[in-house]
């Protein structure tokens, strides 16, 4: 049911027992689960049905730190959320993600990856994804491991129409909660502003907020300063550990047989190189996926690294001379996308600046550390030994990961992956939720999204969140049914 | 086998089939280096460490 109005949902006698702030993957794949479980919600969305710069207004903030793109251009605030522009790559995390790691700081979730497997079909349901391949190894220490591909689904369209049919899920458009208000100790209801800046206070029976890897931490943040602390009562690591996937061109490849063409075609079945788990733990580095791309036309690189070859490896150098005796390619780039180490002082917080309802612009806090470059480091080193190992090519590292130089600032850099911030735990002095995404303290306060990420792997959050989401509604129906 | 798979996709060709002539005839490993430098004219310090190389390379 899409209500016209917050007025027009208030005289539509509908009581939901659940409302859900966001209508991105978090949001709308729990309002899919309480459908099926028959609970009434209301799904609240701050943007309409299509993009629109004024709304993406309200997602300006300030980095400090390492160089991030502008914080309204990494997000979608509209119906279907950032789904509307994300690649479609879908992988869950490895069990190993979830471990606690002694080489990684504050890793460790109080779930493991078998709490989330019933969910894997239902996933691959409504992200219309094929079923998965296992990882084989191709050496000791890297795996070829597989990704899938979404259409890419785009919530906003995806599901729309179900919604508007729904008699169980109500959609209200254009309407920003504002502020979580505290009563009795829960939440008593939600402020929420329409359009015309027009404010109205809903009661609420239970809310789970899904409003993205940022902004849950900033309408927590900012509800806890409006109520004195009574929003989150245990808030030391609200905003707090804060990750990204760092994205950079790690090592450039000679490689043999054409290797890196086979890389060329896969559209819909990419494959990737990982380091292996027990690589993984014996160079005490967190998780990354490694691809090849050909060199592209324009560039001198594959002359270059000939070049360079054949002063640093002759013998090399003559079995690549007969190679050149005819005109081919021979040459890629490797990238990586790996994991980022959760620290504290990575984080959200509340800026001076105001939106046009007056509430705080984020001021966000991000720098990669020296384990990042590490891992990185580490991953092209035992790529490198895989090419020789299979004698497909050659590899060499970038120069800003062994001499420590900056990281280039001319590719994207991240996979804009907004993950931590409301991080799950086994007690409030680590974390803000408990394993049912439960906000520790407040009993009808739930959190969707990749802010509850503990550690972020290095596979794209989507797929998580989805399951995630998707094991909160059963715990939601299992608690509503009692 | 060794040898590249040829560029049937719209990907350039590493070198010329010119340059990889003259580098033919001058296939010697220890001054290769600097007449491989010259033809190719690439930028760049060579530091070995950044090569993930095999032992008989």
């Amino acid at each position: 049911m899409l209500y016209r109005s917050v007025v027009d949902f208030i005289r539509s006698g509908f009581r939901p027992r659940v409302c859900i702030v966001g209508t991105g993957p978090a949001g709308m794949s729990l309002a899919l689960r309480l459908q099926q479980k028959k609970i009434p919600c209301l799904l609240i969305e701050a943007g309409g049905y299509e993009f629109s710069q004024t709304s993406q207004d309200f997602y300006r903030g300030e980095v400090v730190g390492d160089h991030y793109d502008e914080l309204h251009g990494v997000r979608l605030r509209q119906f279907g959320g950032s789904s509307g522009h994300w690649a479609g790559w879908v992988r869950a995390l490895d069990a190993s993600d979830f471990e606690a790691r002694d080489y990684i700081p504050n890793s460790g979730w109080p779930i493991r990856k078998a709490d989330l497997d019933p969910y894997a079909a239902a996933t691959d349901e409504i992200l219309h994804v094929k079923p998965r391949a296992d990882d084989r190894p191709l050496t000791q220490n890297i795996d070829a491991i597989q990704y899938r591909f979404s259409p890419p689904v785009r919530f906003g369209n995806m599901y729309r129409a179900s919604i508007e049919q729904s008699r169980i899920v109500g959609l209200l458009l254009n309407a920003t909660v504002k502020e979580l208000v505290p009563g009795n100790g829960r939440i008593a209801s939600v402020k929420v502003v329409e359009g015309s800046r027009q404010e109205h206070e809903l009661p609420v029976e239970q809310v789970c907020v899904c409003t993205g890897g940022i902004e849950n931490s900033r309408l927590l943040l900012w509800s806890n300063a409006r109520y004195g602390g009574r929003v989150v009562p245990h808030a030391d690591a609200l905003g707090r550990y804060w990750m990204e996937h760092p994205v950079f061109t790690i090592a450039d490849a000679i490689t043999f047989d054409g290797y890196e063409m086979q890389f060329e075609s896969w559209s819909q079945e990419k494959r990737f190189f990982a380091p292996s788990t027990p690589a993984k733990k014996a160079h005490a580095i967190g998780g990354a996926h490694i691809w090849m791309r050909a060199h592209p036309k324009e560039s001198n690189q594959a002359k270059e690294l000939l070049q360079q070859a054949m002063c640093v490896a002759p013998n090399l150098s003559n079995r690549l001379l007969k190679l050149t005796s005819r005109e081919y390619h021979c040459g890629a780039q490797i990238l990586s996308e790996w994991e980022q180490i959760p620290l504290a002082r990575n984080r959200v917080e509340l800026g001076r600046e105001t939106d046009s309802f007056g509430v705080p612009r984020v001021r966000l806090h991000w720098m990669k550390s020296d384990l990042e470059r590490k891992n990185a480091l580490v991953s092209a080193r035992l790529l490198g030994e895989a090419l020789i190992k299979h004698d497909v090519g050659r590899l060499r590292i970038r120069n800003f990961l062994t001499d420590g130089t900056d990281y280039p600032n001319d590719e994207q850099g991240t996979g804009r992956h907004h993950m931590g911030g409301t991080r799950m735990a086994e007690s409030p002095a680590t974390g803000v939720v408990d394993r049912n995404c439960q906000v520790f303290g407040m009993p009808n306060l739930y959190i969707g999204g990749s802010s509850v990420f503990v550690t972020g792997g290095h596979a794209s959050p989507t797929y998580t969140i989805v399951q995630l989401a998707l094991r909160l509604g059963d715990h939601l129906a299992t608690r509503l049914a009692t | 086998m060794l040898a590249c798979k040829k560029n049937e996709s719209n990907v350039a060709p590493a070198v010329s089939r010119r340059q990889s002539l003259l580098l033919m005839l001058l296939a010697r490993p220890l001054w290769i280096c600097g007449l491989g430098g010259l033809l190719l004219r690439a930028p760049g310090p060579v530091i070995k460490e950044r090569w993930v190389l095999a032992g008989d390379d």
